[in-house]
């Protein structure tokens, strides 16, 4: 059933940049590289394949592809636009947020400084495959050298002779123009940095000849698609070259080449941008807590927490591919000195003078209180109130976060004031129950409390404690039938009943290679995908395989276009 | 086995679980001669801040203060026989404080060669007994922090603690530095210019430890007491609190590991029941070396777990001399003290190890107050296998 679809805008900038608006979608009538006919189409398309839609690099793998195009050396500067949180991914946001005008300048700084570097004394023997005749006046044909190559991967498909061509000529006439054949060149380089070929993952659409009639995705955005899926950052020149072929239009292509990128250790950095969305870690750069009730905790601290629990997961469920489950009772991880001291832990680091802050191995003791990412620093610390802990932020974070649940929104008329009663309330869980009695609480707090109160053994800030004004804190509770007493015996319930936490991560892990909620019709596709995660022992990798080989992963119905959207001269349309 | 791996053993085996403390306490005092039969408890601390124990009270220097360096400097001019006006003339031009230094104008180089050997000018850092005594106040109070460290109890140069009302205390450093502005310590926490020889050495200096041990540390018992000198520094928090739980490694230089003393928790005040030497080194800001004889402590485990109290004993007076006068005149213009001053009236107050022949002594009793923050101290043997104790 096809729905109304849409025409997003598209808006010149000066230079001829453009930028896109949400949900654009390149449609190629060649069947070929698309970017010259820039047809930019919205379309809801059925309910078995949902929206496709274009998603905006976020800011890491803006860093990832200048790292893998140009090297680390090379010096961003300014600032990105925020990321935005739909259906709790900001991959999902990825496809719904456009640029502002004030993003766009940033974004524009961000390219003038890489292209700066790039072309600076320093970097251009390296990164520019030629000299020019002379360095004060334009060279076309170095040029062209250059920005074919560097345009190749930076719009992660090559250039079509238009684009060669436009930004060849730019560079001559700012060559011409500033008498500098470098500054001309980086000029040139920041107008592709700032456009939208660059800034969002394009999706070109190509007529499918095994289905007349329909389309498909070109290989270049498939490329893309499994690219950022795994490595959180552009197809290496082994993809696109295997792009280019048309392997990736055959199942055995895909999987060849998904096996070559889960087989690199770059799938580390995969899977870690996954886990630090989904665990919303971004949220992380703003935490903040009363540094008179919790003076260990500085944003070094911060920074260390978000590392351990994304260090942890990546070796539990990649290095030694463990099942997923797993993540729910892990002893093993890994500390800082600064760490360990929140974490009240002697940690050995015996390293010579200077890196005082190196991270170490370390497991915690079977009867430890700890064990499990939820009773890591990043999980309680994040989820509590910058004086206290919160049984209910950190019961909805479960809920939310690992089981997929929707928690529904407190109403705007509640009277906190029982919460914050500690004088006749000691515990939070005396001052829950109390505020509890006001039915129009009880509902959601018992959704959310009982989980959460099992980790009130962590204040605030993460650290151990047995009492909450003088008296003993009781952390009992019940999950679906299982009792615990604690909140490490709330991670075993949760390894013990994995299916709901397995599912989640499934349901999370398809929107983030989606870059949307699955639809209705994708059902079949998530069951499956749930019904080969248990089989395969809830094994990460073999999941991430089996999404990024699924043809579902690449689906995309045919965009209906009326004519009046695509008529000459009128590219922006509502 | 790595000593990581063995550590991390250490950590995670169940069977250190259930005898956590026994087994750590042993781990941590392994080699210690005087270590009880069964330690069941140990603690360690990590030193956070330190300073001499002064106590002084408005008006406990009835002569009045040590003049202020620019006019004791007025007084040196005037005995090396230089007139009012030119005296004027070259305090006209003295540079006091940060900026100043001994080549910065002629009152520097004057007073940095005021010592005389056989009448030739010598550095009067280097050769303060060659500086005319300037006859500086002493303090001349009723009260000091300390200990009875001669057993002879109340005599005519002793003090009476002002915490404990014990008399008979030896704590001779007091009366050297209690009438001089930037040494006198009003607030208990220490003199200006302690704090600032603290606040520079303290997060760079490696860190001073302090390992308890007993078979209860929260009861009264006998224990052991070991200090120690770590490879890492002190870590503090954004506020400037000690950071606790840190993990420090044990300095293997042996000369800092043999301060080691039979003690007793007694009423909760920790203290050494057989008093001996003591030697550690330090950040050279504050001393390359810092020992005493008779060394003692009173020392209390705080409601909070951090640890509070005095040490002392009796001290060498050139490790004292040293701290200021390694920074020669630069030191003298910034907290505004007469050195060699001060060195005669180090000799003056020694009151331990008389010299044979002239019978001048060359140490002094000495009280310093620390505060110290619970933390795991890490012994490092000279093989791989590491110990670990728990605080």
């Amino acid at each position: 059933m096809k729905k109304k679809r849409s025409i997003q805008l598209m808006s010149k900038l000066a230079g001829g940049l453009i930028a896109i608006g949400a949900g654009a979608l390149l449609v190629s009538s060649d069947g070929g590289a698309a970017a010259s006919a820039l047809e930019a189409v919205q379309y809801e398309t059925a309910q078995q394949s949902g929206r496709a839609s274009l998603r905006r690099l976020t800011p890491d793998q803006y860093r990832n592809v200048i790292d893998d195009i140009f090297g680390s050396s090379i010096e961003l500067g300014g600032r990105f636009e925020p990321d935005q949180r739909v259906d709790n991914l900001n991959e999902i946001g990825a496809s719904s947020v456009s640029v502002s005008s004030a993003g766009m300048a940033q974004y524009y700084s961000i390219a003038r400084s890489v292209a700066t570097h790039v072309v600076s004394e320093e970097h251009r023997n390296a990164l520019i495959p030629c000299q020019p005749k002379s360095a004060m006046d334009a060279d076309d044909a170095c040029a062209s050298q250059f920005l074919s190559k560097a345009g190749g991967m930076i719009f992660r498909r090559p250039l079509t002779a238009a684009e060669q061509r436009r930004y060849v000529e730019a560079a001559r006439t700012a060559s011409k123009t500033t008498k500098d054949f470098y500054t001309g060149l980086s000029l040139s380089l920041t107008a592709m940095l700032s456009s939208p070929q660059f800034l969002f993952r394009q999706v070109v659409l190509e007529p499918d000849p095994a289905s007349p009639g329909n389309y498909r995705l070109d290989g270049y955005s498939k490329a893309s698609r499994v690219s950022f899926l795994l490595w959180n950052s552009m197809p290496d020149p082994m993809l696109l070259a295997a792009a280019e072929r048309g392997d990736l239009h055959t199942q055995k292509g895909l999987a060849r080449e998904a096996s070559r990128m889960l087989a690199s250790p770059r799938l580390e950095d995969g899977v870690r941008a996954f886990f630090a969305d989904m665990f919303q870690f971004d949220a992380m750069s703003s935490l903040s807590k009363d540094g008179k009730l919790y003076p260990k905790f500085n944003s070094m601290v911060v920074a260390d927490a978000q590392e351990q629990t994304l260090k942890t997961l990546i070796d539990l469920l990649v290095r030694q591919r463990e099942d997923y489950p797993k993540v729910f009772v892990v002893r093993k991880t890994y500390l800082t000195p600064a760490l360990a001291s929140v974490y009240d832990l002697p940690l050995i680091n015996n390293v010579p003078n200077g890196s005082p802050d190196a991270w170490q191995p370390y497991e915690f003791p079977a009867n430890d209180p700890r064990g499990g990412i939820l009773t890591h620093l990043s999980f309680l610390a994040l989820h509590s109130h910058p004086g206290r802990s919160s049984p209910t932020l950190r019961g909805k974070a479960l809920r939310e976060i690992m089981l997929c649940q929707k928690v529904p929104a407190p109403p705007g008329d509640v009277d906190f004031t029982l919460v914050n009663d500690d004088t006749a309330y000691k515990t939070a869980r005396e001052r829950l129950a109390a505020h509890s009695r006001e039915p129009m609480c009880a509902g959601c707090h018992k959704i959310t409390d009982p989980m959460g109160l099992a980790l009130e053994n962590f204040d605030g800030a993460g650290a151990y404690r047995t009492e909450e004004n003088g008296k003993r804190i009781d952390t009992t509770g019940e999950f679906e039938g299982t009792r615990f007493n604690n909140g490490r015996e709330l991670g075993q319930v949760f390894y013990d009943k994995p299916e709901r936490a397995t599912s989640c991560l499934v349901d999370r892990l398809t929107a983030y290679a989606l870059g949307r909620t699955p639809v209705r019709g994708e059902a079949t596709w998530l069951g499956q995908l749930k019904e080969g995660f248990a089989s395969n022992g809830y094994k990460l990798p073999d999941l991430m395989r089996d999404i990024a080989t699924s043809p579902e992963l690449y689906r995309v119905s045919a965009p209906v276009v009326e004519a009046s959207d695509l008529s000459a001269g009128s590219r922006t349309t509502r | 086995m790595s000593w990581v791996q063995e550590s991390a053993f250490l950590f995670s085996a169940p069977s250190l679980q259930r005898l956590p403390l026994a087994t750590l306490a042993s781990v941590a005092l392994a080699g210690l001669s005087a270590q009880p039969a069964l330690a069941l408890e140990t603690r360690s601390y990590v030193m956070s801040s330190f300073w001499h124990a002064g106590y002084n009270q408005d008006g406990d220097c009835p002569d009045g203060l040590n003049l202020p360096i620019k006019e004791q400097y007025e007084k040196i001019l005037a005995d090396f026989g230089y007139g009012k006006e030119e005296i004027a003339e070259l305090i006209a031009g003295f540079v006091e404080g940060e900026e100043g230094g001994w080549d910065q104008d002629k009152v520097g180089q004057l007073m940095t060669m005021r010592g005389r050997v056989n009448g030739r000018p010598v550095s009067a850092y280097s050769h303060p007994a060659a500086v005319k005594d300037s006859e500086l106040i002493s303090y001349n109070g009723k009260f000091a922090y300390g200990f009875d460290l001669d057993g002879k109890g109340q005599n005519d140069k002793s003090f009476v603690d002002p915490e404990t009302q014990q008399v008979g205390i030896d704590h001779q450093l007091a009366r050297v530095w209690g009438c001089t502005e930037g040494m006198r310590d009003k607030v208990n926490q220490g003199s200006a210019t302690w704090l600032f020889f603290w606040t520079a050495a303290k997060e760079v200096a490696p860190a001073w430890t302090i390992t308890i041990s007993g078979e209860d540390l929260s009861n009264d018992g006998p224990i052991t007491i070991k200090f120690g000198r770590a490879l890492e520094p002190t870590r503090y928090n954004g506020d400037g609190s000690p950071r606790s739980s840190m993990t420090f490694r044990a300095d293997p230089d042996p000369r800092v590991n043999n301060n080691i003393y039979p003690g007793q928790i007694r009423e909760g005040v920790i203290s050494i029941t057989k008093p001996g030497p003591y030697y550690n080194v330090q950040e050279p800001l504050l001393a390359p070396r810092f020992s005493f004889k008779n060394f003692n402590t009173r020392l209390k485990i705080m409601p909070d777990g951090t640890l509070e109290g005095i040490i002392g004993g009796y001290q060498p007076i050139e490790e004292i001399y040293w701290t200021c006068s390694s920074n020669n005149y630069n030191c003298e213009i910034f907290f505004f003290y007469d050195i060699p001053g001060h060195y005669h009236l180090l000799k003056k107050h020694a009151d331990a190890d008389p010299d044979p022949v002239t019978g001048q002594n060359w140490s002094i009793s000495a009280v310093y107050s620390l505060k110290a923050v619970p933390a795991f101290v890490v012994e490092m043997p000279k093989t791989d296998n590491q110990r670990v104790s728990a605080r």
